[in-house]
């Protein structure tokens, strides 16, 4: 690279980069390449130097979410076993096994949405799916009020498919 | 073997120990280099007001072309490399039947929901006489494709709420715990199928 202005260069003008045609040379690989998924999005927010941004602590997604998420996950121990220890359930105690089971899962999804699509590179998308995870939720708790009011509840169901 | 300077090196005075001859040394181009820094002639300018310092690079230029270049570079391997081990391929396998248990169960409630609409019969009578008149052995995949998961599940979550209290956190314990989760949802599987 020349250490000297030459006379001829350009001052540039507009700040577009218009991304040329990709070259991708044909190189030698000593392994095959086994990509599992195609690169995502590239962002990058700010300049490269910019640290992370940390975002700012909040008791309610933070430390609350686990303690509520504790909670459940323990309550549904001793439920999940009820049946098999009493044989039947009383339609409320099935009810709440029904509900806790729902949300045990709603908080389930919520994680793996968290996981696989960051903000930063897929920001509507992780929009879209929160919005179908939370309309989901809502649809099954309607179902599982009338499949409690309809029908036989949770544990006479399974007993009722797995005898069949 | 070829030298880059005129001067013998102490590295081949063993040569001459032995009785061998050294190699001969070839003059290189670098050895032709007159180099005369100590001896450079005082009054001749530096060319330093020559050189103009390139510009700093904007960010809101290099920022797309760094960008365009990496998504043509190919990802790093991760889950094809790692050796398998008993921590991660149980880590996957509870989220994996977790998502099979919760989608099962948001899939049929789900149904339930929007099947007065749809005109579907999802109703446990309905769905019981469906499973009545499958072959035997169907009947027992399909007993085994909700036991495995939902016992593994239920063990390997008692196993998580274990380590979200501070217990059985070291390697070994780790591992005890793993196998035990994984003999009981052996027998916990077999008892569902055969004996419920």
């Amino acid at each position: 690279m020349s250490l000297f202005r030459t006379t001829g260069l350009r001052a540039a003008t507009t700040a577009r980069f218009i991304a040329p045609t990709p070259r991708i040379a044909a190189a030698f690989h000593t392994s095959q390449k086994r990509a599992i998924l195609p690169v995502g999005p590239q962002v990058i927010d700010g300049t490269v130097n910019d640290p992370a941004p940390v975002p700012a602590p909040n008791p309610t997604h933070g430390s609350y979410h686990w303690s509520f998420e504790r909670l459940v996950t323990i309550g549904l121990v001793p439920l999940t076993i009820a049946p098999f220890a009493a044989g039947s359930l009383h339609p409320i105690t099935d009810a709440v096994l029904g509900a806790t089971l729902v949300l045990h899962s709603h908080i389930g999804f919520q994680a793996c949405i968290v996981d696989y699509i960051p903000k930063r590179l897929y920001p509507k998308l992780l929009k879209a799916a929160r919005w179908a995870l939370n309309s989901a939720t809502v649809l099954v708790l309607y179902g599982l009020y009338e499949f409690e009011t309809n029908d036989v509840g949770i544990t006479e169901g399974v007993k009722k498919l797995w005898k069949a | 073997m070829a030298f880059r300077t005129i001067f013998l090196r102490r590295s081949l005075q063993p040569f001459k120990h032995a009785g061998l001859t050294p190699p001969r040394i070839t003059l290189t181009a670098a050895a032709h280099q007159i180099r005369l820094a100590a001896t450079a002639n005082p009054s001749s300018k530096p060319l330093d007001d020559l050189v103009v310092p390139l510009p700093k690079p904007r960010d809101e230029l290099t920022t797309p072309m760094l960008e365009a270049q990496r998504r043509h570079r190919p990802l790093t391997p991760h889950l094809s490399i790692y050796q398998p081990q008993l921590t991660w391929y149980m880590s996957a396998f509870h989220r994996l039947t977790g998502l099979f248990i919760g989608g099962t169960l948001y899939a049929y409630l789900g149904a339930y929901a929007v099947a007065p609409w749809m005109g579907w019969h999802v109703d446990t009578n309905t769905l019981a006489s469906m499973v009545a008149s499958w072959p035997v052995v169907v009947k027992y995949v399909g007993k085994f494709c909700l036991a495995f998961p939902a016992t593994y599940y239920f063990l390997d979550t008692i196993r998580h709420e274990i380590w979200n209290f501070g217990y059985c956190l070291d390697l070994k314990d780790v591992y005890r715990t793993g196998y035990a989760v994984l003999a009981g949802t052996a027998v916990g599987t077999i008892w569902l199928m055969f004996f419920m």
